[in-house]
């Protein structure tokens, strides 16, 4: 496994691409201003999502709201692109840590979970359920959308101080 | 500068300074109220400026609550990060700046709240105005903050 992860992280380092994002002396900062305006687009979005379909602001109609769910789509595709150019410019900080991994692993979980909201959940808003009408699991999906993106955000602040770990 | 510094020994400062996971938290607390209040605050500013027609704009207005949470939440943690640094902070321009922003653009936010989200449905040209310029400074507030530690 470590010898995997050796010879990736050599690999990344050899690249053309990563000697240019580590030694541009503006891109790094800019790639890191485009992540966190990635990181509200996604969380902004989810936030109008998730507490309508927990019953916040009854008056907008739930078979609409998903239009939102656009905006978190543009802001996860704005942070893969970003994030995979942290990764490749500075490989031998970010795949040997701890952080870093755990928010990939629930970056998965909240993956898995808007695949179930996709499947079971959006179908019953569609059809204009309200709320409360929606079968029980809705609730635990919105809420762990909302918990499981706290915490990718949480992890990925994390990430410079557990180095020493 | 005497004031900085007694930021910096207080209690809170020196939480957030000098032990080894206080930094981190309340960091990671900043990041969680700035994507509640930017983030919300860019969706109602997205609806003004057309996006989404078959959703009411007025029907948005419990949101606005939701974003005053995250400005309080980072007011708090925003202000324990500045005890922690009170010093270097007070003369950074970066950070200056950024602070300017922050209520500019919270204050054009409240003020599209109060004459389009909470009020009507009818959007006119003004407010998508001022949604696009609402739009531009949380942005740009969000690029100054990334400066504090590139730019002094």
């Amino acid at each position: 496994m470590n010898t995997l992860l050796n010879w990736v992280i050599d690999t990344l380092n050899s690249t053309a691409l990563s000697g240019f994002i580590m030694t541009n002396a503006y891109l790094f900062p800019f790639l890191e201003m485009v992540h966190f305006i990635g990181l509200c687009l996604l969380f902004g979005s989810l936030i109008v999502v998730d507490l309508r379909v927990l019953g916040f602001a009854k008056a907008l109609p739930i078979a609409r709201v998903d239009l939102f769910v656009r905006f978190a789509l543009i802001g996860f595709a704005i942070n893969l692109i970003s994030g995979t150019l942290f990764v490749i410019g500075d490989s031998d900080r970010y795949l040997v840590n701890y952080a870093f991994w755990t928010k990939m692993g629930l970056i998965v979980l909240a993956g898995l979970n808007t695949a179930y909201f996709v499947r079971r959940i959006k179908p019953q808003m569609d059809h204009g359920l309200a709320s409360q009408n929606l079968t029980k699991d809705a609730k635990v999906v919105a809420w762990l959308s909302l918990m499981l993106w706290a915490c990718v955000i949480i992890l990925g602040r994390f990430i410079p101080y557990v180095e020493d770990l | 500068m005497e004031m900085l510094f007694w930021l910096e020994d207080s209690f809170v400062g020196l939480t957030v300074s000098s032990t080894q996971w206080g930094y981190p938290i309340v960091l990671s607390l900043h990041a969680i109220g700035m994507a509640t209040l930017v983030g919300v605050a860019l969706m109602l500013t997205i609806r003004v400026l057309g996006f989404a027609p078959s959703i009411p704009v007025t029907s948005m207005a419990p949101y606005w609550r939701v974003a005053l949470g995250g400005f309080i939440l980072n007011l708090l943690s925003g202000s324990a990060l500045f005890c922690g640094n009170a010093s270097e902070l007070f003369f950074n321009w970066a950070f200056r700046i950024k602070i300017v922003l922050v209520f500019v653009g919270l204050a054009l936010t409240w003020r599209l709240v109060q004459i389009c989200v909470k009020r009507t449905d009818e959007v006119s040209s003004a407010h998508r105005k001022l949604a696009a310029i609402a739009m531009v400074t949380w942005i740009v507030a969000i690029i100054f903050g990334r400066l504090i530690g590139y730019w002094s």
